[in-house]
């Protein structure tokens, strides 16, 4: 009896409050529509997103989870990583109110990941790694265990390498764009984005 | 007696009748079944909760003991029919009144061991996909669900006519005989070559193992279902009579024979291609395979019985009958663990005539021990048949009251 | 020049480019030109294009162990907590080889060998296991239900079952307990236009590319100088293949 008093009472309540998105849409009238949209076709969206992903490779950023992800869950709250079994995390946080399950998490990375796949892409590969120390005229950085290198020490070699090289260049683009490289590796904060790829577009038709 | 129905097939009156509230004595033996049930249910918790990190299985074997027993339990099945089908296909009249017994033993162990082969996969819950529609049906194990829930569809109907009055029932008696009997043999074969087709094991990769299957299906099949009847018949103080026990004891070590022809026939030809000479020696002449082939498979469960029920000296024994079965199961459990086990254990080759090595178990012979959890799970799968078994024996009358009279 | 205006066609199709793209472009002109040229991320993939690896064991000095690191990099598998050696996942393996009669030895790196006609595919019940289009073998998560039948019926032994529940998975490879997973050619690297990362780690020894182009690279080189595949016997056309073998 006084379960089910629990029940019809949690029935009658609002719903629970969501983590708001760390990043925003462009205006209210998007947010507006993508809150309409995603409140119920979420589900059928993101299962839609996942096999084309699987069987055509299709990598849009539409609908992806990892884009929800980024968006949704912030890097830190109260200074821990928040997971999907906290219950503030966006997704649990609704699914828990209406009681339905979500395993995506098994597997699925449940929060937003320095190691985003843009920023990734755009980061030094071991073979490019190679190729910048190879054209090093000063260093004696070669006998350095390549694999032993971080992240940020590489960024240091490489910047100090293309400053050198750079003076061919002009040297707005060059410096421009290696500030960005550090930052977007460093804080990978994607609310810098569009400020990024407006440079890289800069850069690219020059 | 509560009621009773004639059996259409045969001229005299048979009184079937549901197994009567012998107090105790059903109800321990049931507990002790539906605890075995529990203590899978709590393995089957365990392993999931955990993940496939506390059993022994691992990327090298990487199917282990709970698939020995589905595997023996989904293969004793087909088998278990058998006596129901000689019984209406061949007409024997000895049999007939042991049909409708068969066909519940041969349903229920098939669910028990499909609800293990279900609890080991390692996400069940998308086993909803295959059920929406992801089945891929060059697959031999999707075949199987088709064979297998085919086998439980027809086995329900088969009963029916085995147990209803009416008219049409005694029509599709005989059809329905035939039917169950084909599919069977495609439901055995269907499961061998689950194995038979693997190329990238030396053990497996023969179409031999389909037939193998099938005569094990009927070893293990008969083996259980002679355990069950002497059991049930001398519990409820029914009279079992001599001519039984006397076909039983005449067919299970054909049926033995079948498969050691098979075994043979099989090592033989693996013998002769020189690609397959490691994997012999390594099952045939190796440590602890070889150990369990020839003791454990060839002696204790094959000669062991065939001396048991074919020599002079038991002659008309019922205990020579329940030794003989019990060591034909023991024998069959090692038939099959040394099939799934020994199979994978033994290395895949990748370079012949070279040794290779790796961090990861490259030319070595994988180990395997199992744990506690999945031995518990595969003798739930075995609670989960035999209380369905007594559940049917109580509410159904599945078992005639007398059958000595009729031989 | 000629290299970066390549880069630059590569990078503009890219959705979501950042600085750090366009850095790496400046900083390194002279890289190699990636073959793979990137398909618009709406595109579907077609079987115009067969992805294959031509891994030349003589010039891999270390027999692999740079293409594993980069791999369990990439994936983030190798250390899962609680899993014992043998039920850790790998999805790429050093194999040292030593042919007995003439001791010749040599070691490489053995993973999924991308097969034309996969066993693994065959035999799923559900269908996970897949060959996307283009060539690529790899299991379909979200339908896999475990049971390892495809472990079973790989002659490569490439294939790993993940025994944990596991965390912090990288975001373009999701893992998780309960599913079978292995080599998949990094496809999420392959339809942005880049290489796997076992290649990038290697350039040297390992070539990517298109087996059906004639003219890629890998073809070139496989029309000349050959290229074995590991059990040959077995007639699966393997789209990994390897010189020095
Ligand atoms: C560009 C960032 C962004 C991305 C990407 C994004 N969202 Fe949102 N989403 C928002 C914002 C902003 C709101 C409005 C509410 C807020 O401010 O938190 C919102 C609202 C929602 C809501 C409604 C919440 C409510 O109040 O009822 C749902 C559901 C939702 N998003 C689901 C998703 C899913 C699923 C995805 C991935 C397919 C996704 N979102 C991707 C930014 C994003
Ligand atoms: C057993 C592991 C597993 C589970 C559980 C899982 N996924 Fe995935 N998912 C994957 C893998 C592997 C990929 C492929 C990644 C790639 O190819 O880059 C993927 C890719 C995706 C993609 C496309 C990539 C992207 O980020 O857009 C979507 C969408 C997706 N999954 C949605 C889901 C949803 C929704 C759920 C929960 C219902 C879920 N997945 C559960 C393993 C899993
Ligand atoms: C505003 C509430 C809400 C939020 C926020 C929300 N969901 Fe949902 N989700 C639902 C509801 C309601 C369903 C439908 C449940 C059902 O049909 O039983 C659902 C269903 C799903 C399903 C399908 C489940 C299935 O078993 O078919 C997936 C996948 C899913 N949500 C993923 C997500 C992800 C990922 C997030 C976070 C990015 C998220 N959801 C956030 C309300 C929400």
């Amino acid at each position: 009896m006084f379960i089910s008093l629990l029940g019809l009472s949690a029935c009658d309540s609002e719903p629970p409050e969501l983590m708001k998105a760390s990043n925003k849409f462009e205006s209210d009238e998007i947010r507006d529509k993508h809150v309409a949209y995603m409140r119920t076709n979420h589900m059928d969206a993101l299962k839609h997103k996942r096999d084309e992903t699987m069987y055509d490779g299709i990598r849009t950023e539409e609908h992806s989870l990892n884009a929800c992800i980024n968006c949704h869950v912030p890097e830190s709250h109260n200074g821990e990583v928040l997971r999907h079994t906290d219950q503030e995390h966006f997704c649990t946080t609704c699914h828990t109110y209406v009681a339905a399950k979500l395993d995506c998490f098994e597997c699925h990375v449940d929060h937003p990941t320095k190691l985003d796949y843009e920023l990734k892409s755009a980061k030094t590969s071991i073979s490019q790694k190679k190729s910048i120390l190879k054209n090093m005229a000063d260093s004696n950085i070669e006998s350095m265990q390549l694999k032993s290198l971080d992240k940020k020490e590489l960024m240091e070699l490489a910047f100090k390498h293309v400053n050198n090289q750079q003076s061919t260049k002009p040297p707005k683009s060059g410096g421009v764009s290696f500030k960005a490289l550090q930052n977007s590796d460093l804080e990978s904060n994607s609310s810098n984005k569009p400020n990024q790829t407006q440079k890289t577009e800069e850069l690219t038709s020059e | 007696m509560s009621s009773e129905s004639i059996n259409n097939d045969v001229s005299k009156k048979i009184i079937y009748c549901e197994l009567e509230n012998n107090g105790i004595g059903f109800w321990s033996i049931f507990t002790f079944f539906a605890v075995l049930i529990l203590l899978g249910i709590g393995a089957f918790n365990y392993m999931h909760y955990h993940g496939h990190y506390v059993t022994g299985m691992n990327n090298q074997i990487v199917w282990g003991m709970p698939h020995v027993f589905a595997i023996f339990l989904i293969v004793s099945a087909s088998g278990a029919a058998n006596i129901a089908t000689i019984g209406t296909v061949f007409g024997k009249k000895t049999y007939q009144p042991l049909g409708r017994l068969s066909l519940l033993l041969a349903g229920s162990l098939l669910v028990g061991g499909l609800i293990v082969l279900l609890l080991d996969l390692g996400k069940i819950s998308n086993v909803i996909e295959m059920a929406k529609g992801s089945i891929n049906f060059k697959s031999i194990f999707a075949w199987n669900m088709i064979l297998y829930s085919g086998f439980i569809a027809i086995i329900v109907v088969y009963l029916w006519t085995m147990m209803d009055r009416i008219k049409s029932a005694k029509s599709l008696y005989r059809p329905l005989g035939i039917a169950n009997m084909v599919w069977r043999f495609l439901l055995t074969m269907g499961t061998g070559s689950i194995f038979g087709f693997l190329v990238a094991r030396q053990y497996y990769d023969a179409a031999i193992l389909a037939p193998l299957f099938i005569s094990a299906s009927y070893v293990f099949g008969t083996a259980v279902y002679s355990l069950l009847i002497i059991s049930t018949f001398t519990l409820t103080k029914r009279d079992l009579g001599n001519a039984v026990i006397k076909r039983l004891r005449r067919s299970l070590p054909l049926f033995i024979t079948a498969v050691l022809f098979f075994e043979f026939v099989r090592h033989l030809t693996n013998l002769y291609a020189t690609e397959h000479h490691g994997v012999e020696s390594y099952i045939l002449s190796g440590d602890m395979f070889s150990l369990l082939f020839w003791f454990g498979q060839i002696i204790i469960g094959s000669i062991l019985p065939m001396i048991l029920l074919w020599g002079p000296w038991f002659k008309n024994h019922t205990l020579a009958l329940v030794s003989a079965s019990i060591l034909a199961i023991i024998g069959g459990f090692i038939q099959l663990y040394i099939i799934i086990i020994g199979g994978q254990s033994y290395p895949l080759i990748l370079f012949p005539n070279a040794e290779i090595s790796s961090l990861f178990a490259d030319g070595v012979f994988n180990d395997y021990s199992a744990t506690l959890s999945e031995y518990l799970l595969g003798f739930g799968g075995i609670g989960i048949s035999f209380c369905i078994v007594m559940i049917g024996m109580k509410i159904f009358r599945m078992l005639p009251t007398i059958l000595d009279e009729l031989s | 020049m000629n290299n970066f205006d390549s880069y630059r066609r590569n990078f503009l199709s890219i959705v979501g480019i950042t600085a750090g793209a366009a850095a790496s472009v400046t900083l390194a002109p002279n890289l190699l030109l990636r073959e793979a040229q990137a398909k618009p991320d709406d595109e579907a993939v077609t079987d115009a294009k067969r992805w294959g690896l031509l891994i030349n064991v003589d010039k891999l000095e270390d027999g692999g162990d740079a293409c594993i690191a980069a791999c369990k990099k990439e994936h983030g598998w190798g250390d899962d907590p609680k899993s014992n050696q043998a039920q850790d996942a790998q999805w790429v393996r050093k194999v040292k080889v030593t042919e007995k009669l003439t001791g010749h030895s040599f070691s490489l790196p053995v993973m999924c060998q991308h097969c034309e006609t996969a066993p693994c595919v065959d035999v799923c019940p559900t269908g996970a296991s897949m060959k996307r289009a283009d060539g690529i073998v790899q299991v379909n998560k979200h339908i896999c239900i475990g049971c390892r039948y495809c472990m079973m019926a790989c002659p490569y032994k490439a294939r790993s079952f993940v025994h944990e529940t596991l965390v912090d998975q990288r975001p373009n490879s999701p893992r998780g307990k309960g599913t079978v997973e292995s080599c998949n050619l990094c496809v999420h690297r392959i339809d942005k236009g880049e290489n796997p990362a076992c290649v990038d780690s290697s350039p040297d020894a390992i070539v990517f590319g298109d087996l059906n182009d004639p003219d890629s690279t890998i073809s070139k080189e496989l029309e000349q100088n050959g290229g074995s595949q590991i059990r040959a016997d077995l007639g699966l056309n393997t789209g990994v293949r390897y010189q020095g073998i």
